[in-house]
């Protein structure tokens, strides 16, 4: 099935100049991937002779999206790959690690008032024997734990309709902060309490459908965007100013890949949404800025792949530069490898290791307090991988504000 | 939040120039779209290599002299030859602090040839420091080896040889080429024909060396120069400072097909010291369109947001980077509409005419200061800088990096000097 | 002198040259085929690259359509690796009208070609980039041809049958002696070497040239050479042949071949003196896209690879009435019967898709006085390469759902999928498990391997870098060989070429690629042209090493008495080179 509504016809503008290959985090660390040129755009012109063209390799593909960040021509090499794989590509053998990969509200959900079972049992060793065997989870792969409550929950319980302020935003928050990181969503909520802005959640919220498209369940994440499209339209209509997220790739999807996927919604819906540091940086340029006390920590900034791709490191690192005493040092980019559910599959495990190699080594030789992203995969592959404690920006500007 | 200055496009120019700005303490961000064509540079800067009749330049800051005077309105003249080699001297200084210390010919103030992977020698100031190089004269060089590794498909041995027994001076200098077949003990079992350069670099391990050092002494132990592809100096592993060291042999690595590991160990050098001096170096944000009113930029657009700064410098580079735009119709400055100057004759009918391209010439007009002009007004706040510039031609002249670098560093000192710095 | 002797020698190694080379070979005469150039260099390599279905001759000459349906359907039989069975439209537009589309369809009919009758939307379906304003269209059997891979095709089989091809030879003088003509005088064009080749019959397959052979002894033509120019657009943006459905005209058909489409042409008279000084102007590229973007108006968005244009040899039907004009595009003159002079054969006019069948009328001439009674077996017999067993994946439609694959192999689809789309079951020739560096991808646009590029040189009489774009479609994409050409001139100065010889083929190559670019020249193709410059000249310095350009004056040292030792390993290995081929 097409993930896109119209066919995207960008690979004309392709240059040959080997820019993408050359950044390309899979293609460094396996030369049995062609690369982002070979396969999006010269592959593509390919595949308009035949299907039979396709190559096999396309599989090894994150979608970390660097190739298109890399391109001076506006070629959407990572679509068109995806797309390809979708559009010509035949089943593999992992369909249930693929299912449970990438359905992350269901996997959440079941784990609902089970999470200090789920967290104990993925940790053993048996358990990932099993995952690894059977489902091809690699068994060197730390899960992220299960949070004791959900965030939704906390959030009905503490704080439904107990914030009046003149100004509302809703908050898609995620599977990431419901089910593993509540803790974000609360900081996000007290940032924006203390710059008079309540915060409401959607009504409904379904995985915003990264993980469904990276394992190719096109369908269902055309029908997540639809239920989640119709939720934000709700919030909007009710009075919310706009729709925010603390995650930089539900942001990017709900925001770029939703109007794309779903064709032009009246009213345009998904112009709405906003990453949560595109939201603060303009209230902070229009005064809007809380009082911050000074954070004396030396922090390393990692900019996430899909943060990078929506120009949005702009704002994370201006955001950043507003906290006083904050020692911040950009990090020279580098993918961390784990690209969403890629990593977590175990003919992936050392490509995923590898690529973040070098990150990983910046970060250990860095001596840092924290390590600043926004991204809880990211998150997730840099813990495992390094000393390193990983923070949101948001969790940050939140220590700010304490006394 | 307000930049000091906003860099627009981060190329060689741009990060030039957000180096400046940063070392003078000014709050600067370079905003990037698409990658820099460093990537494909041999990763030398030349400076003047050629001077009006197509000569090679020996001492390109004398040649800056004479050119300008020929050439009034080329980028050069606003700086004449002392600021550019003050600026290029700078340049030198910053990349050096991030530990690549670029080199320049053995005697002062003179070019050296880089040799390239087709066997022709360009001028060229300064050189990565494995890529050597090359003495104006070749009175010691009586054996020249081409050494590729089987089926690596980026640097040509043959064709490298063939070319350099064109030039007169290689007349009786015996050139001839050796391919070594490799383990490539990092490949993870892939082959060398499916690599380019970045790949094979990563690949390449302590048994390879000893294979190349070993072959190298066997089979070619007299040779007087030694060309190999540029894959051997990445990631701190110098692994050409041990080739020399373990045959004694003069090796140089030759800038490959792209992509080059020269250029872009150059722009990671570049980028590195941009953000050790506290700039912030964002990518992935095309400046869509600026707003100007009384000569003044107000803000600049971006896909998502708009954009303030007290001063802008644009180095969005030529067609490539789509500094400039071109249709059926002719060719444009696209973000501010900026006034542009066209060359008469657009292209020659043969593709390497000595003679160089129109379209190369053709760019963005710019007074004294290097501020643009819309209609004939000058812009207050916003300088330009690098490919984007009209006036010269940055590939036969040999000038591309020199103007890129100087112009950059012009138009960072004039907004440094605004700014009160 | 060097003296050869033949049968027949063939002039001229266009399609039809080819196929006349290929049609005598397997009748057993011993022939040389005599080319001024490369293969495909003329006609046969400028033009759309449509596999006729007859349909567009339907009204105005029933007898152009009947032959072209028949020499389609043999098409499609021979050479099953040089066609692609799209089918085509005929679209009426709103300015149109449907009348035409009424004798259209009768006139398919009575030539036998079958159509069949659709309404917008069904053409819509079946060709998205079709123009979405039509208001009705018509479905016949037009297909593509790859012009290069049937003309090398026939040439290999003519070589396999005892043939020789001597390409770079240009025919200067016919031997003429008491009224007959008796041979060729030849030149190697790469030598300089004259030499004469004695025959039996000399034909003269040499298209838009063919006057100046006639020429050799005393005789004329009336030719009216007519030019035609065409766009390549940079990929395949429709997937069947769309024409307009009225009478012909300017750029009124888009031709989906290989990786790009095709539009063309425009139509205006050139001189004589003029046919190997073409370059298509800014209004024949203007007028292109204005009528080409009717057909499918994406055309607009589509960057333009490249512009060029070819001459049609047409002769006027009154001065070839005392030869035998089998209609009015095939003209096949037995000089014996028309003036008086035995031994030569003229075949000219006609189209590519009667390449075949114009090689049979003047094969049969040929035969009938050397007493050859062996009859054609072109139209029955498969060319080498489209032995296709049925997974090796033929391009019908029936057989696409097999696919274009080496069956078994570990070589990536991409890969193998192209060579076999090229070269059909001689692909194995030179696509092996066991590669020895040979399946590395040279030219990443159109996937030519190393061993392609290598089995061209050694099997297809390849030896410039554009003898290997006809070829394998080295250089072809989008990037017109920014590349891939230096790597090509790398792999030729590794195989057998000296290494000055290569260096003027990459120039020539450079040239002849930028002739196609200048025309079209903005957009992404200036684009592309600055990034190519940059690596060609900018990061290898390529113009430097032209042998017409002054070189770089740099300090001369003096020369040395005596040879070093490379220079003599370089001529021991020149002289056993030379031993090779005697």
């Amino acid at each position: 099935m097409n993930l896109f509504k119209d066919s995207d016809r960008s690979f004309d503008s392709c240059l040959k100049c080997t820019a993408c290959s050359s950044r390309c985090p899979v293609a460094s660390v396996r030369p049995d991937f062609p690369g982002p040129k070979q396969c999006g755009p010269d592959g593509e012109r390919l595949r308009l002779k035949s299907p039979d063209f396709l190559d096999e390799a396309l599989k090894y593909c994150t979608g970390c999206k660097r190739c298109e960040v890399a391109c001076p021509s506006d070629v959407h090499i990572s679509d068109i790959i995806a797309d390809a794989k979708a559009r010509y590509g035949k089943g593999n053998k992992f369909k249930i690690r693929e299912f449970l990969l990438s359905h992350t509200d269901l996997m959440g959900t079941m784990t609902r008032g089970t999470a200090p079972i789920v967290n104990a049992v993925t940790k053993t060793k048996t358990a990932k024997v099993v995952m690894h065997k059977a489902l091809g989870i690699d068994q060197r792969r730390q899960f992220p734990p299960y949070a004791h409550k959900s965030f939704r929950s906390w959030y009905k319980a503490e704080l439904e309709d107990k914030q009046v302020f003149a100004r509302n935003v809703s908050y898609f928050h995620g599977c990431f902060v419901n089910y593993n990181l509540p803790e974000l969503g609360i900081d996000t909520i007290k940032v924006l309490n203390a710059m008079n802005i309540g915060v409401q959640l959607l009504k409904k919220e379904k995985c915003c459908g990264v993980p469904l498209v990276a394992n190719g369940f096109h369908k269902k994440a055309k029908a997540n965007a639809r239920f989640n499209t119709d939720s934000i339209e709700q919030a909007i209509d009710s009075g919310s100013e706009c729709v925010i997220s603390t995650s930089s790739s539900c942001a990017f999807m709900l925001r770029e890949d939703y109007p794309r996927m779903l064709g032009e919604t009246e009213g345009n819906p998904h112009q709405q949404v906003n990453y949560i540091t595109r939201f603060l940086t303009q209230e902070f340029k229009n005064g809007n800025k809380p009082e911050l006390k000074p954070v004396n920590l030396r922090v390393g900034y990692h900019s996430p792949c899909h943060l990078i791709r929506s120009g949005g490191v702009l704002h994370t690192l201006s955001l950043l530069r507003e906290i006083p005493g904050l020692q911040l040092h950009q990090l020279e980019s580098n993918c961390c490898g784990i690209a969403g559910t890629y990593g977590f599959k175990k003919e992936n495990y050392n490509t995923s290791q590898d690529i973040g190699e070098p990150l990983f080594h910046q970060i250990e030789e860095g001596e840092f307090d924290y390590i600043v992203t926004d991204c809880e995969t990211c998150k997730m592959q840099i813990e495992m991988s390094t000393s390193a404690e990983v923070i949101h920006p948001v969790s940050l500007l939140a220590r700010a504000l304490d006394v | 939040m307000k930049h000091d200055c906003l860099v627009i496009g981060g190329g060689l120019a741009g990060l030039t120039a957000g180096i400046r700005c940063a070392e003078a303490g000014l709050k600067v961000t370079v905003l990037s779209s698409g990658e820099s064509a460093l990537t494909f540079s041999s990763g030398a800067i030349d400076v003047l290599g050629m001077d009006t009749s197509g000569m090679p330049v020996r001492h390109p800051f004398q040649g800056i002299g004479r050119l300008i005077v020929e050439q009034p309105d080329h980028p050069y003249a606003l700086l004449g030859g002392n600021s550019v080699y003050r600026a290029l001297d700078w340049f030198q200084g910053q990349v050096a602090e991030t530990g690549l210390k670029l080199v320049t010919a053995k005697i002062l103030e003179e070019n050296h040839w880089r040799l390239t992977a087709a066997g022709a020698l360009r001028p060229a100031w300064l050189s990565q420091p494995t890529a050597g190089t090359l003495d104006w004269d070749f009175d010691e060089i009586r054996r020249v080896v081409f050494v590729n590794f089987t089926g690596f498909l980026d640097f040509m041995p043959e064709l490298a040889s063939a070319g350099l027994k064109t030039n007169k001076a290689f007349e009786h200098v015996c050139v001839s080429s050796l391919n070594i077949t490799l383990p490539l003990e990092n490949g993870s079992g892939a082959t060398a024909d499916t690599m380019r350069s970045t790949q094979l670099a990563r690949a390449i391990g302590e048994s390879d060396i000893e294979l190349i050092s070993s072959t190298l002494l066997e089979k070619v132990g007299d040779a007087d120069l030694v060309a190999m592809p540029a894959c051997l100096n990445v990631a701190g592993r110098n692994w050409l400072e041990e080739l020399r060291r373990r045959t004694g042999l003069n090796i140089i690595e030759v800038a490959t097909l792209p992509p080059s590991v020269h250029g872009i160990g150059l722009l990671r050098a570049l980028r590195s010291r941009f953000a050790a001096l506290g700039g912030f170096y964002v990518p992935a944000v095309p400046v869509k369109q600026g707003v100007v009113s009384n000569g003044r930029v107000e803000s600049v657009q971006t896909p998502d947001d708009i954009l303030e700064a007290n001063h802008y410098i644009l180095t969005t580079g030529s067609y490539f980077s789509k500094g400039m735009t071109s249709k059926q119709q002719g060719v444009s400055e696209p973000v501010f509409g900026l006034d542009m100057q066209a060359s008469e004759e657009f292209c020659d009918s043969r593709f390497l005419a000595r003679e160089g391209h129109g379209f190369n010439r053709t760019g963005v007009v710019f007074n004294k200061h290097l501020q643009p002009s819309i209609n004939g007004q000058s812009i207050e706040n916003l300088h330009v800088a690098g490919a984007l510039l009209a006036g010269y031609d940055p590939i036969i002249e040999g000038s591309g990096g020199g103007v890129a670098i100087s112009t950059a560093w012009k138009a960072a000192g004039e907004v440094i000097e605004k700014m009160g710095l | 002198m060097r003296r050869l002797e033949a049968d027949v020698v063939v002039i001229g190694g266009g399609a039809t040259g080819a196929s006349v080379f290929r049609d005598c070979c397997l009748r057993g005469m011993h022939t040389i085929l005599v080319e001024r150039g490369d293969i495909a260099s003329g006609t046969t390599g400028r033009n759309h690259g449509l596999l006729h279905s007859g349909a567009r001759y339907a009204v105005t000459d029933g007898h152009s359509a009947r032959e072209c349906i028949e020499e389609n359907r043999t098409l499609k039989k021979i050479a099953g690796h040089c066609v692609e069975e799209t089918d085509g439209l005929f679209i009426s537009l709103p300015e149109d009208g449907l009348d035409f589309q009424k004798q259209f369809v009768d006139g398919c009919a009575s030539a036998g070609i079958e159509t069949q009758v659709l309404t917008p939307e069904e053409a819509i379906r079946l060709e998205p980039s079709v123009n979405p304003d039509l208001i009705g269209a018509v479905r016949i059997p037009d297909g593509t041809i790859d012009p290069f891979r049937l003309t090398s095709a026939s040439i290999l089989d003519a070589r396999e049958h005892g043939g020789t091809l001597l390409n770079y030879t240009k025919a200067v003088g016919l031997i003429i002696r008491l009224g007959y003509v008796q041979g060729v005088r030849c030149c190697d064009m790469r030598t300089g070497e004259m030499f004469e080749i004695y025959s039996r019959q000399v034909i003269n397959a040499s298209g838009a040239w063919c006057h100046e052979v006639m020429e050799y002894a005393d005789l004329s033509v009336d030719m009216y050479h007519s030019r035609g120019a065409l766009l390549i657009m940079g990929y395949r943006m429709n997937s069947m042949v769309i024409n307009r459905c009225r009478k012909p005209g300017d750029a009124d058909i888009l031709v989906p071949g290989d990786t790009v489409s095709v539009i063309g042409t425009t139509s205006t008279h050139v001189e004589k003196d003029q046919l190997d000084n073409l370059e298509v102007t800014e209004d024949e590229v203007r007028v292109l896209l204005a009528e080409g973007s009717k057909l499918a108006p994406s055309m607009m968005d589509t960057r333009i690879l490249r512009a060029y244009c070819g001459v049609r040899p047409l002769v006027s039907e009154t001065n070839s009435s005392g030869g035998r004009s089998i209609s009015r595009g095939l003209v096949a003159i037995d000089h014996a019967e028309k003036d008086a002079l035995n031994g030569l054969i003229t075949i000219t006019g006609g189209k590519l898709m009667t390449c075949r069948l114009m090689a049979e009328v003047a094969t049969d001439m040929a035969a009938r006085h050397l007493g050859v009674t062996k009859p054609c077996e072109t139209a029955k017999r498969a060319l080498p390469g489209a032995n296709l067993p049925e997974a090796m994946g033929r391009k019908t439609r029936e057989a696409r759902k097999t696919g274009y694959s080496l069956p078994g192999s570990s070589i990536p689809n991409s890969v193998a999928g192209s060579a076999v789309y090229r070269h059909g079951d001689r692909a194995r020739n030179f696509m092996k498990e066991d590669s020895n560096w040979n399946n590395a991808v040279v030219c990443e646009c159109e996937v030519v391997t190393r061993g392609e590029i290598l089995y061209a040189i050694d099997k297809l009489n390849a030896r410039t870098l554009s003898d290997l774009r006809r070829r394998t479609r080295v250089g072809m994409g989008p990037c017109q060989g920014e590349m891939c050409a230096c790597r090509v001139a790398g792999l030729l100065a590794s195989s057998r070429e000296d290494g000055e010889v290569v260096l003027d083929s990459l120039h020539d190559f450079v040239d002849e690629r930028w002739k196609g670019v200048r025309p079209i020249l903005w957009g992404d193709a200036l684009r592309e042209a600055e990034f190519s410059y940059w690596v060609q000249e900018g990061l290898l310095g390529l113009s430097s090493l032209q042998k017409d350009e002054a070189k770089p004056l740099l300090e001369i040292q003096e020369p040395e008495s005596e040879e070093t030792q490379c220079e003599q390993e370089a001529k021991q290995t020149a002289q056993k080179d030379t031993h090779h081929e005697a």
